[in-house]
């Protein structure tokens, strides 16, 4: 992002999928509610040049959103030249060939709207919402820099966009408690050299390292029309805005082809068990599973499973930690889902004074417990009772769809994606939950206690659980 | 679905260069594209019923999606009813802990079933309850917050495991520098005045289950009332059914009177510094009183916002962030409130230039009472920041509420918005001036800095900018 805080990794990062390409997939089934879905209404076309543009009217409110996104993210940068994705996020608002720096800023907060980007490991987005006489402007800004970024880069630029990194580095994991766990977490359950293995930020010294040209490189790349969709949505003419988008965007020249990494699903042999000291007052305990990718047909299943092992007070492991034992202040578990691979992560914060190794294994009989019998049928009606009133809900922004949209594009080739993930949520059943918990929640896993400074007597099994330290902190950590 | 249309697009490419010149005159991509005139501001219209028992009704008709938001603002809060420090952070949660007739359990299925959520708060000045449905669950929901309302049975066990959670957040966000500036802030603005108070671990462990129970009661009766419901339903629906749902709620309660001290006069500046070992960020916080809201300079203050932080390309982000990268983000904001607010610049900055920050932000603050005169462009892009924004809030239910609701809360006129709008555009560059050395006098200021004291104690002081006073995080003088 290019202000404030950022969600950026830690949201998405901590990743995770064993063999979910093995899986068996399940079986068609007709929606088992009838609760419809509202539809974004959608035009969608593509120029020459290989842009893919959706446009969806919406006249409640004089105001537009604009939503680019490219399908780069992270993983697609090389080992030793890390973090150029989310670098370039920065440069994207220092100016192009035709716009100086502070242009951007003027036309969407200087006349009322807001501007923001964002990187993970899988896409690239930047936005605004404006109000609707602007939409023009902002076709100008966003094709400028789609189509003419490098022409105003040099290497002061990059300079000065490192040094912010270097202080969204400190602010976002080095200064905040626990905030180095899942760049740990990432860097151990995909292995060196796989392109989930690196946070999002990147390595420092990578980013240090990095000449203008492999930058540029990196740019000319990933960034081409071919690999960006362009969403309007909110108050605007069709017509006139095509017209407008064929002038601004019609004479960027088409990228290279476009391959994508082969990106292996997360997998784990064997469990292994860490210890991190953090600047922190008290224990955490985090456990990671292998879990599966945006594509893989158990996604729906296992986005419920979450919700009904953790949640409200009388889900699994809350009522039994938060409530019954009063263990916990929080526990969560939850499917992380990257495009190709992801986790199932589960974190908790343990009530002052509570033994970890206690803890762990109190968790795992309440684990190995679901596993055996499954979610009960309220426990399912619950966990799909909100979708409805949700669906419209998230029509009321601007911003909201375009995103959707955007990112069913990117990850699924179909904007309407939202459309068919309500569909197939709506069709898990409890077996279906029961069978994926058994098949993700198993044996090899990462288990790892942040502890106090000084205190790895803290943590769970302390005796089996190696000392380990993030390798991207931006101060290099002593190694115990 | 989508991408299989390049290949053909691919043949397109070729014809482009001649549809091109066909078209005559190239673009020209170094000038803005002509903008036209700006979308009209509307207020969503209101109107206003009193209801039997006393609570003033506002509907916000909105029929293009089936839903509803229903939010009752309570006038008054902690302050107001003197409540004890800490009891109004429990009364949220402790209304989800069953009534007398509903099991919290079953409290909370009904509501997960309904898939909507029920939500009370009590602030320092005001209250809320409310939530949002489908339209065609609202009745089933307001019950259910009735009944949570006037029935909440505040077990004493629930506040026990309630009070351990509070105090080990409390304990981990000692942690966090961010935390520690705003908590150490308020006092040395607002002194011994309610403002000034901050919940503490000792405030926390005092709060008895009848504390959060009398709060409760004594804030959340209908003579205190504004229920706004916003949203796919018409007046006439609106008020048959609170009329139905609130007749288990009785007219009662009083008005609570509402009078705050003007905050007291500010001493020189001062720097104030919380040692926090090996933090790498230093967090910077500088702040100043600004007068009660609606006051006659609140739109002036705004615009001299905009302009020293509230924007990206405000002048503190520009400088500390984009110019020197000493910060990820530099920013301010002035805090408005019943009472006097405060107006805040704040950021966290590399250790080892946390004394070039300081420097550059003094710089900043310094040049806005009049040596750096606010130019056209800062002007235009502050006011329209301010103003042009206000369509895009009215895009969801949820913030319909809040722009009707300012306007009706604080009895303000009808046409508040418009007043406000030509207010800010009223604003000159010697009003920017003017509001910024009275507001944020570069000599009255209270500058709080927490992070590696170890590293950054000596260069701040050799800046020479205020005398250093050093502070425990709890804001106690050390010696």
């Amino acid at each position: 992002m290019k202000a404030i805080s950022l969600t950026l990794t830690l949201a998405v990062a901590i990743p995770a999928a064993a063999g979910a390409q093995t899986k068996p997939v399940p079986p068609a089934r007709t929606p088992r509610t009838t609760a419809a879905a509202p539809r974004i209404p959608l035009e969608e076309y593509h120029l020459a040049n290989g842009l893919t543009v959706l446009l969806s009217v919406d006249h409640s409110a004089p105001v537009v959103a604009v939503d680019v996104e490219h399908h780069v993210g992270s993983k697609n940068e090389e080992v030793g030249r890390t973090g150029f994705a989310h670098l370039f996020e920065h440069v994207m608002f220092t100016g192009s060939g035709h716009v100086p720096y502070g242009t951007h800023d003027k036309f969407t907060e200087g006349v009322g709207g807001s501007n923001n980007g964002s990187t993970n490991n899988d896409k690239t987005n930047f936005y605004e919402s404006v109000p609707s006489n602007y939409l023009q402007t902002e076709l100008w800004l966003e094709s400028d820099r789609l189509g003419w970024l490098l022409d105003a880069l040099d290497i002061a630029k990059l300079n000065a966009q490192r040094d912010i990194v270097k202080n969204e580095r400190r602010q976002s994991y080095d200064n905040r408690p626990y905030g180095r766990v899942g760049e740990i977490m990432d860097a151990e359950l995909y292995p060196e050299g796989h392109p989930y293995h690196w946070p999002v930020i990147g390595s420092m010294t990578d980013l240090s390292a990095a000449s203008d040209a492999d930058v540029k490189a990196f740019y000319n790349k990933w960034y081409g029309p071919n690999n960006t969709v362009l969403v309007i949505v909110g108050d605007f003419n069709p017509a006139e805005t095509k017209a407008w988008v064929q002038k601004y965007f019609g004479a960027i020249p088409r990228g290279g082809a476009i391959t994508r990494p082969v990106v292996p699903a997360a997998h784990l042999d064997h469990a292994k068990r860490f210890v991190y000291e953090d600047a922190v007052s008290q224990p955490e305990l985090f456990i990671e599973w292998p879990g599966v990718g945006d594509k893989s047909p158990d996604r729906a299943a296992l986005s419920i499973m979450g919700s009904i092992i953790s949640g409200d007070r009388t889900q699994w492991l809350t009522q039994e930690f938060v409530y019954n034992r009063k263990w916990a202040s929080s526990i969560s578990l939850r499917a992380g889902m990257n495009e190709n691979a992801g986790d199932v992560g589960l974190s908790v914060v343990p009530t002052p004074g509570i033994d970890l190794t206690r803890l762990e294994g109190a968790i795992d009989s309440v684990i190995d417990r679901f596993r055996r019998e499954g979610p009960t049928a309220e426990q399912m009606k619950k966990a799909t009772a909100g979708i409805e009133f949700g669906s419209y809900n998230r029509l009321q922004s601007m911003l909201g769809k375009a995103m959707t949209l955007a990112s069913g594009w990117i990850y699924h080739d179909d904007p309407a994606f939202y459309a068919k993930d309500l569909t197939e949520t709506l069709a898990v059943t409890a077996a279906d939950v029961k069978r994926v918990a058994d098949t993700y929640l198993g044996p090899n896993r990462i288990v790892l206690s942040a502890v106090p400074m000084g205190k790895r007597n803290l943590a769970s099994h302390p005796d089996q659980s190696t000392p380990i330290t993030s390798p991207f902190a931006l101060t290099k950590q002593a190694v115990p | 679905m989508s991408r299989s249309i390049r290949a053909i697009a691919a043949v397109l490419v070729l014809m482009l260069p001649a549809a091109l010149a066909a078209q005559g005159t190239p673009l020209d991509r170094t000038h803005a594209p002509p903008v036209a005139p700006a979308p009209v501001f509307k207020v969503p219209a209101w109107t206003v019923d009193t209801l039997s028992n006393g609570a003033r009704l506002v509907v916000v008709e909105k029929h293009d999606l089936p839903i509803v938001s229903l939010s009752i603002h309570f006038d008054g809060g902690s302050i107001q009813l003197g409540a004890k420090e800490g009891v109004s952070s429990f009364v949220g949660a402790m209304m989800r802990e069953g009534t007398a007739t509903r099991t919290a359990d079953q409290l909370n299925n009904e509501l997960a079933l309904l898939g909507t959520n029920v939500g009370f708060g009590v602030g320092t000045e005001s209250g809320t309850a409310g939530f949002s449905s489908l339209t065609r669950t609202f009745d089933q929901t307001i019950d259910i917050m009735m009944d949570m309302m006037l029935h909440s049975s505040f077990p004493a066990p629930a506040l026990e495991r309630l009070r351990t959670q509070s105090l080990a957040a409390y304990t981990r966000s000692q942690d966090v520098v961010g935390t520690i500036a705003f908590q150490v802030m308020p006092k040395l603005v607002y002194g011994d005045q309610p403002y000034g108070i901050v919940t503490n671990d000792a405030d926390l462990k005092a709060v008895t289950r009848d504390d959060v129970a009398n709060l409760a009661k004594a804030l959340f009766v209908p003579a205190n009332a504004t229920v706004y419901v916003v949203g796919d339903m018409t007046r006439a629906m609106a008020k048959a059914k609170l009329e139905r749902a609130f007749k288990v709620w009785p007219a009662g309660g009083q008005k609570l009177a509402t009078s705050y001290p003007a905050a007291p006069a500010p001493g020189s500046t001062t720097i104030y510094m919380v040692d926090m070992p090996n933090k790498p960020q230093s967090e910077i916080v500088l702040a100043h009183a600004i007068p009660p809201e609606y006051s006659p300079d609140m739109a002036r203050i705004d615009v001299a916002d905009a302009i020293l932080g509230g924007l990206f390309q405000s002048r503190l982000n520009l400088n500390i962030r984009e110019v020197h990268g000493y910060s990820y983000g530099f920013n301010s904001r002035s805090s408005w409130r019943k009472g006097p607010g405060v107006e805040l610049a704040a950021g966290a900055v590399t250790r080892e230039k946390t004394d070039s920050s300081l420097i550059q932000a003094m710089k900043e603050i310094r040049g806005m009472t009049g040596g750096v005169p606010a130019t056209a462009d800062e002007l235009v892009a502050a006011k329209n920041s301010l103003t042009l924004s206000l369509p895009s809030r009215v895009q969801s239910i949820a913030g319909i509420s809040t722009v009707v609701s300012r306007i009706v809360d604080n009895n303000l006129p009808r046409d508040w918005w418009a007043q406000y709008i030509a207010q800010v555009n009223a604003t000159s560059a010697a009003d920017v001036a003017s509001v910024s050395a009275k507001y944020m006098d570069p000599e009255h200021l209270v500058v709080v800095i927490v992070g590696d004291g170890s590293k950054i104690s000596d260069p701040v002081r050799a800046t020479a900018i205020a005398p250093v006073v050093v502070l425990d995080k709890t804001g106690k003088r050390m010696p």
